[in-house]
């Protein structure tokens, strides 16, 4: 009789006939608990009676305490690592959603004044007061497109939680802003991914060669990179690609999702992004640029070390969607050797649906782009946006090398090449690339009509909290540092 | 570990397509197998409610707490026999146009089997102190009924609950309650 802590009824008999209806449910943990004190006992007399016989005293004082801390391997009891302590009587744990309760109760919700871990901290200067403006300078310009923007980790800096007064005041106590928290970072990472992001604009930046625009190619970027990479990927094509940004959660200290590091490369960018839309007309027709955090399906399996913000990518559902925002063609942009090109599983149902709809899916791994050096040698003056945009890359080029670059339209034909290639990428794989539906946790594995509400597993992106039974009034978090609820005693386990 | 129990059922009339039994019903049949706590305190809050609304209807009843381990499990296990064994129950219906015969009769068992000694035991106690000349009023039921909301799911171990009959033209008939069996349902004063 397990079941999981939201959970904790089980029933055992029904009857559902004409003359009665009914049923009997046992308390899981209670049940259980009866089972574990029946076992004590049972090893106690045990115990009792070998040291009557033979006089082992200290043995006896030594076998009671392993099995009054549950030495047995009983689930459950506390000392075994990452359980929690039993819950007072008068509360209960529930699972809520994560982004719910820290909107509710504040960024760090069950882990007030733990430390947020960030990778590649810089020494740029940066002003947090700038973060309140993310939500706006990062926004699509398009009207078209800002249905699709999730400003959710944009908003978090300075928001102010709503209902933070509620809680335990240990729970509450110490509460700090995420703006406070934030600090720029600035990777190899980043600085590989804005080259890249900057020499794919080149390309689409060349059509204007042959008096077309970037728009012409009718094609959409789908950029699934790490959060710090997609960010640094998107402001290196914000000049010629509309970012239409999908981060849909909050960071936390123990969050599986490390949006913070997301966050902050969002920050160190930003002056870059606010440059870009003040030079672009809101009418300009832009391509569409979505933006993921490839993280935000990341593992998660402890609920008393780590706090689940994931989340699953919310685009366009389908191929009459795509169209309607200028895409005919879809072009998935994966990190470097990613090798299988399996799309993560949140967006399968998406991508099978455009494919069976017309639209034309392609992938792209980004280490197909690469730094010629030669490149800067060879390359004449700057004398129009996409040479101007290879020169910022770093002399990035598709293929490798500056003679194989304009062979990106040849491999994706959705526009005749401004400029002839004389190469081609030894090789490119993603230019075949097909999605195939499949079922997993996160898609439906056809092509029906879909739902704005996606398959997940179950208690994704969820988070145990306590309440109190007779009112259903949160508490706090199920496994806050500082919650009464937490605070084990070590021989109080079974409810003897 | 040590228990107690506090049972208590009613017998009301049974009007065909009336709210007490539509809901009681529905409550009963839709009931999730594996609630949470929550979930169970709001099934048992809906049935009191409905119940409340219903006290005029009460013609019988039986209510008891007992705190004696031994007698509180052996007490709980004869409520859940009498759903299991569905002794209560007609076996063939009774007819469904009670207007044009005599009353129809249902019943709603609830029983609790809790930790003595814990919060919940407690105040089912306290909420069960009445003078024994008050037993068997229609208004210590509804008191009862009114104090249910004490009833915190972490300090309840089992529970059962039934509703006779589940269906229309099932109903208990006058000629049923007077069976020997139905005697422990104690008139209403």
């Amino acid at each position: 009789m397990s079941n999981s802590p939201n959970e904790p009824y089980s029933r055992d008999r029904q009857v559902d006939k004409p003359g009665i209806a009914g049923a009997r449910w046992w308390h899981d943990s209670l049940a259980d608990q009866a089972a574990q004190i029946a076992r004590r006992d049972a090893i106690r007399n045990i115990l009792i009676a070998g040291a009557v016989i033979a006089g082992f005293g200290a043995m006896l004082t030594m076998c009671i305490k392993s099995a009054a801390t549950g030495s047995s391997g009983t689930p459950g009891t506390p000392g075994t690592p990452g359980t929690p302590a039993p819950l007072p009587d008068d509360y209960a744990s529930i699972r809520r959603t994560s982004l719910e309760m820290q909107k509710a109760y504040g960024w760090s919700f069950g882990a007030i004044g733990e430390p947020l871990v960030f990778d590649g901290v810089t020494t740029k200067p940066f002003q947090p007061g700038a973060l309140r403006s993310l939500a706006t300078d990062l926004a699509p310009t398009q009207r078209s497109l800002k249905r699709y923007f999730q400003q959710t980790l944009f908003d978090s800096p300075d928001a102010v939680p709503s209902a933070l007064s509620k809680l335990d005041p240990d729970e509450a106590t110490g509460f700090q802003p995420l703006a406070g928290s934030v600090q720029p970072i600035f990777t190899p990472a980043m600085d590989a991914a804005y080259g890249r992001g900057k020499s794919l604009a080149s390309l689409f930046a060349s059509l204007r060669e042959k008096k077309l625009t970037p728009a012409s190619a009718k094609a959409a970027l789908i950029v699934d990179l790490p959060g710090p990479e997609a960010v640094a990927f998107a402001a290196g094509a914000a000049s010629v690609f509309d970012p239409v940004f999908l981060f849909d959660n909050w960071p936390h200290p123990r969050g599986v999702v490390r949006a913070q590091e997301t966050l902050s490369a969002a920050a160190y960018y930003q002056p870059l992004f606010a440059e870009a839309r003040r030079k672009v007309g809101a009418d300009e027709a832009r391509p569409a640029m979505f933006v993921l955090d490839r993280r935000r399906l990341t593992a998660y399996t402890d609920d008393a070390a780590q706090f689940d913000n994931r989340y699953v990518a919310k685009l366009p559902l389908s191929a009459a969607e795509m169209r309607a925002l200028g895409a005919d063609h879809v072009l998935y942009v994966l990190p470097p050797h990613t090798g299988a090109q399996v799309e993560l599983d949140d967006l399968n149902d998406e991508l099978v649906t455009y494919a069976a709809g017309g639209v034309d899916v392609k992938a792209l791994e980004l280490d197909t782009f690469a730094v010629d050096p030669t490149g800067a040698a060879a390359a004449g003056a700057r004398t129009n946006e996409s040479d101007q945009l290879v020169a910022d890359s770093g002399f990035v080029y598709y293929g490798g090398t500056r003679g194989s670059h304009h062979a990106f339209f040849v491999d994706y034909p959705w526009a005749k090449p401004a400029r002839p290639a004389t190469t081609r990428p030894a090789s490119n794989s993603g230019k075949t690339f097909t999605p195939v539906a499949r079922t997993t946790p996160y898609s439906g594995g056809g092509t029906a009509a879909r739902s704005v509400t996606k398959t997940t597993p179950t208690s994704f992106g969820t988070v145990p909290v306590v309440i109190a039974v007779g009112t259903g009034i949160i508490i706090g978090s199920r496994f806050s540092r500082s919650g009464s609820w937490n605070r084990a005693s070590g021989s109080s386990w079974g409810g003897g | 570990m040590k228990h107690s129990v506090f049972a208590f059922e009613i017998c009301a009339k049974f009007e065909p397509g009336g709210r007490l039994h539509t809901e009681l019903r529905k409550l009963v049949t839709e009931a999730e197998a594996n609630p949470s706590l929550q979930a169970k305190w709001r099934f048992y809050k809906r049935a009191i409610d409905e119940l409340q609304v219903a006290v005029p209807l009460f013609e019988r009843g039986c209510w008891d707490y007992f705190d004696n381990d031994a007698r509180a499990r052996a007490d709980y296990d004869q409520w859940v026999a009498g759903m299991v064994t569905e002794e209560g129950a007609r076996q063939q219906p009774s007819g469904d146009d009670p207007y044009r015969g005599s009353a129809r009769y249902l019943t709603w068992t609830m029983a609790f089997l809790m930790i003595e000694g814990s919060h919940t035991d407690l105040a089912v106690r306290r909420l069960c102190d009445f003078p024994d000349s008050r037993l068997w009023h229609r208004d210590t039921f509804q008191k009862i009924l009114w104090g249910l909301g004490v009833l915190n799911f972490a300090s309840i171990k089992s529970d059962v609950s039934y509703l006779i009959p589940r269906d229309v033209g099932w109903g208990l008939t006058v000629e049923d309650l007077a069976q020997p069996k139905f005697q422990y349902l104690r008139p209403l004063l």
